[in-house]
């Protein structure tokens, strides 16, 4: 067990890659905080995470309110006494939005650069007082592949979770003294929740995802929570002790091109 | 334990950071191959495993020969029937000097085959198999001077810098067989790789600290298990949507020390 007796954050896993990742550090010994707005799921992820006998409960939390962090964070504090690790996963574009430059109003811009940016300087600042008094800390921030290697145009989406890099090596810089590091994740295709309004009107949604893989991925397949959640687990636990500001790509072998 | 029934191959795991490496594997359930030219240091990283209970065999092999590179692989398979990871670990700087006037053309042909073409050799001989079963796990020991130099040693940057395309490439080529190739770029970490840098130090201890406070963002220097983590990391399942990675392992260089 990689995380026994450890405590984890995890925003935005109540579904999708957050969830695999929160199931993921369960099964390795950890208590996990499902942190998010979906209040039912969110609910019975941390009923199934109570069942592999580790702690866990959800707390509604819109990652772009300072305050409702500040309540998450005095929850956990006061629940298990101890946050060792935090995972920024909370993000997403609500209706997927405009695809060109021009067609972003401000309003979404705004909305969009809160939700995926704004949220992890939030988090962060609000964990790491703590992690500081500890001298001990494990930082994971789930940006995108768009990030650095967009396959589709979401230009505030992808500014955002660009942003999210940024604030990361900035961060583990002023915290590597500290012994707290702070790592990025870059997911490539995923299959989760997020691709809904994509296949919404696709028949055959399997052979839709198996195309996209054959053409645009590398390992010719799209990735499982599962695939991000072991990256996560690598950088939330002690077998990445040396490691801080550093970016992995968890997209089948992307940015590479396809044989 | 995350390696149950596995089987790897580690070079240069005699000592330092393959023998970090060879053990952190074993400790998982990996049977290991340790090849190496140091042969009882070698033995004495089988021992290390062995009594833990682990599985281990030592085969004499210089990685810059063809023929003994694929002894050592056939032998393998004869012992454990199958290999599923290859850690390319063996490296180093014959010879301890890299400014430019002063490397020959022997020394940089040397360093060439000690540090790159050993990969090459290694990897050619073991993906067949690594083919025909479908899986394979394939890790490179690179050099954060090979993207970030502190001390110029050319020839070796070179070397390892060559070492970066070579995963890039073969992740590229082996992507749809389901192997995966991925490097660490490991910073300044305590291994006798650094015994010919600290052998005229009176006080060795008071060099390596201050190394660490001047150029390790996190002020200290890392250590062969620091290492063996992230490669159980991209020898093991929590790796397997992760190819042509390359991870610096490095206490966070490339990024500058913060001075207060």
């Amino acid at each position: 067990m990689f995380l026994k007796d450890r405590v984890a954050i995890v925003t935005g896993s109540a579904m999708g890659i957050g969830q695999g990742i929160a199931y993921r550090f369960a099964r390795e010994g950890c208590s996990v905080v499902i942190a998010d707005i979906a209040d039912t799921m969110g609910q019975d992820t941390a009923a199934e995470i109570r069942k592999l006998k580790v702690g866990s409960f959800y707390s509604h939390c819109d990652v772009t309110d300072s305050a409702q962090i500040k309540e998450t964070v005095r929850q956990t504090l006061e629940k298990y006494g101890q946050i060792d690790i935090l995972v920024n996963n909370a993000g997403g574009v609500p209706g997927l939005g405009a695809e060109s430059i021009d067609g972003v109003s401000e309003e979404a811009w705004d909305r969009i650069v809160d939700l995926n940016l704004k949220s992890v300087f939030l988090f962060c600042r609000a964990v790491i007082p703590h992690m500081r008094e500890r001298k001990y800390g494990k930082i994971v921030n789930v940006s995108s592949m768009g990030a650095v290697h967009p396959p589709a145009s979401l230009v505030h989406y992808h500014s955002a979770k660009a942003g999210v890099l940024g604030l990361t090596r900035n961060m583990a810089l002023e915290l590597a003294p500290l012994q707290i590091t702070v790592n990025a994740i870059l997911p490539g295709p995923i299959i989760t929740p997020f691709w809904e309004p994509v296949v919404k009107n696709v028949s055959d949604k399997e052979a839709y995802f198996k195309e996209v893989a054959s053409k645009e991925v590398p390992m010719k397949r799209m990735g499982t929570p599962e695939d991000v959640a072991g990256v996560a687990l690598f950088l939330a636990s002690d077998l990445s002790s040396y490691m801080t500001g550093d970016a992995i790509f968890a997209g089948g072998g992307l940015p590479l091109p396809v044989q | 334990m995350i390696l149950k029934d596995r089987v790897a191959i580690v070079t240069g795991s005699a000592t330092g950071i393959g023998r970090g490496i060879a053990l952190k594997l074993a400790g998982q359930g990996c049977s290991i191959m340790s090849a190496d030219i140091k042969d009882s240091d070698a033995a004495q990283t089988v021992r290390m495993i062995t009594a833990g209970g682990g599985k281990a065999i030592f085969m004499h092999c210089n990685v810059t020969r063809k023929a003994e590179v694929e002894d050592m692989v056939e032998h393998t398979l004869r012992e454990f029937g199958k290999v599923d990871i290859l850690v390319n670990c063996a490296g180093g700087v014959p010879g301890n000097q890299g400014l430019l006037k002063e490397i020959n053309e022997e020394v940089w042909q040397k360093v060439m085959d000690l540090d790159l073409k050993s990969v090459f050799l290694c990897c050619q001989a073991v993906v067949p198999y690594m083919q025909r079963q479908g899986y394979g796990k394939i890790v490179n020991i690179s050099s954060i001077g090979a993207c970030h130099p502190s001390v110029s040693v050319n020839h070796y940057h070179a070397a390892k810098a060559g070492v970066l395309g070579l995963t890039y490439n073969l992740a590229f080529e082996l992507a749809p067989q389901n192997i995966t190739v991925n490097a660490i770029l490991p910073g300044p970490v305590r291994t006798p790789f650094w015994d010919p840098v600290i052998q005229n130090e009176t006080d060795p201890e008071a060099r390596f600290s201050a190394i660490a406070r001047k150029e390790i963002p996190m002020q200290r220097l890392g250590t062969p298990e620091d290492i063996a983590g992230p490669a159980l990391f991209l020898v093991s399942e929590m790796s397997s949507y992760v190819t042509g990675q390359v991870l610096f392992v490095a206490g966070g260089q490339p990024l500058p020390v913060l001075y207060k």
